[in-house]
């Protein structure tokens, strides 16, 4: 795709650049949204018709998803809570089924949108720092959530200031516990947005090879990334889980 | 890859489709697995108290079975001593009867034999008696005498 009018930097670029109306990335807000729908309508098909009798190959499917997600919950988090093991589930399932587009031909997508007239067009969505960062910020927000809920207000702000070296150094401590939360959200959200906007990148690499040549690295970086947006799924949920399981536990 | 409210429209989203999961994905699921493994543990329970409960019975069996033999020998045991006595006493009773008919015969005999003996000798006397007689009203007639003692034989020979 190299080839015409475009030059190898144009070729980039113009795929590195977001379909945007007013302040939204509508290419991502779509793609998410409709991968998210699929992953809801596909759940919610089988757990309406679950049964404890001999399941059918989807709700095998499904089950062994969710008790893979609810062993991972159990392993790590010792409270009781109805919302963490679902969160995990969305988490894990939302977040792969967008890495899972950069696997679609980097071209692909973006000549379907050409017929209709649609300039850009970014399939993959966790490539996107909007989406990772309004992951991991809801898990942030609810890790301090939970902070108050499980040790209450007073609770918080005293192991906010008095905790590692003692009340007389609380100026420090809360500077500590400042950079100790704010890491979270940021790797989390820098971690999974680096992975896949990296991959992206070396997809769209191999696409200005010769013809003959991309299957190559093409076929190793594909198999590769196989790997890798099983992986980031996989860690954004685990920490989610770590990060509000530390959320429950006294400091 | 500048933020922009992106991130806020995908906040959003994510806090639905958390919600929808946790709603209605998530508890059905779990609730029908749960059940499941109940089942499969109550009927391996189940399965399990079977087998004890089919053991017990059978030990159970071969007690009442043990018991029928014993209580069976036993019954043959005494059906057995009881035909013996009954045979016993069939025996001597038999033996009894036996002797008091061959006493009884015996008895008969005796008294037929005397009886007998007491008519010959009446009978011997008679015809001695008669002979006599005879032989006085005719001694003269040695033919008549010699017909007499003829007569006489005759008569012993066939007794009336």
């Amino acid at each position: 795709m190299a080839s015409g009018t475009l030059t190898s930097t144009e070729y980039i670029s113009h795929h590195l650049r977001h379909l945007t109306m007013q302040h939204f990335n509508l290419d991502t807000l779509f793609i998410s949204i409709v991968l998210g729908l699929i992953f809801l309508v596909f759940f919610l098909h089988v757990a309406r018709k679950a049964s404890s009798g001999v399941p059918g190959r989807f709700q095998n499917f499904v089950e062994i998803i969710i008790s893979f997600v609810d062993q991972q919950v159990r392993d790590t988090f010792h409270g009781e809570s109805a919302l963490i093991a679902p969160l995990a589930l969305t988490i894990f399932s939302w977040v792969f089924l967008m890495n899972f587009m950069d696997l679609i031909p980097v071209d692909l997508l973006p000549m379907f949108a050409s017929f209709l007239r649609i300039p850009h067009l970014r399939v993959v969505a966790t490539a996107d720092l909007n989406l990772t960062f309004s992951l991991s910020l809801s898990v942030f927000l609810l890790i301090f959530f939970y902070n108050i809920k499980i040790k209450g207000f007073l609770g918080f702000l005293k192991e906010l200031t008095c905790k590692p070296f003692g009340p007389y150094l609380f100026p420090v401590n809360v500077i500590f516990r400042l950079i100790e939360e704010c890491s979270k959200p940021l790797s989390l959200a820098l971690r999974l947005f680096g992975n896949l906007y990296a991959g992206e990148l070396i997809f769209i690499l191999i696409a200005l090879l010769p013809w003959w040549s991309q299957w190559m690295l093409g076929t190793v970086w594909a198999l590769f990334h196989v790997l890798i947006i099983t992986l980031q799924s996989f860690i954004f949920m685990m920490l989610a889980i770590v990060y509000l399981s530390m959320a429950h536990d006294p400091h | 890859m500048n933020i922009n409210a992106t991130l806020l429209g995908q906040m959003i989203t994510f806090a639905i489709f958390t919600g929808i999961t946790m709603k209605y994905i998530w508890p059905p699921v779990v609730a029908a697995m749960d059940k499941r493994q109940k089942e499969i543990a109550d009927g391996l329970a189940a399965a399990k108290s079977g087998q004890e409960e089919l053991i017990n019975a059978q030990a159970k069996c071969n007690l009442i079975l043990k018991d029928a033999k014993e209580e069976a020998t036993l019954l043959v045991t005494q059906a057995k001593q009881k035909a013996t006595k009954i045979l016993n006493n069939v025996k001597q009773e038999q033996t009894r009867l036996q002797q008091g008919a061959e006493k009884d015969l015996l008895v008969q005999k005796e008294r037929i034999q005397q009886e007998l003996m007491r008519d010959a000798v009446n009978q011997i006397a008679t015809l001695a008696v008669g002979g006599a007689e005879k032989i006085l009203a005719s001694q003269l007639d040695k033919a008549a005498n010699h017909q007499l003692v003829k007569r006489m034989l005759d008569d012993l020979g066939t007794p009336e």
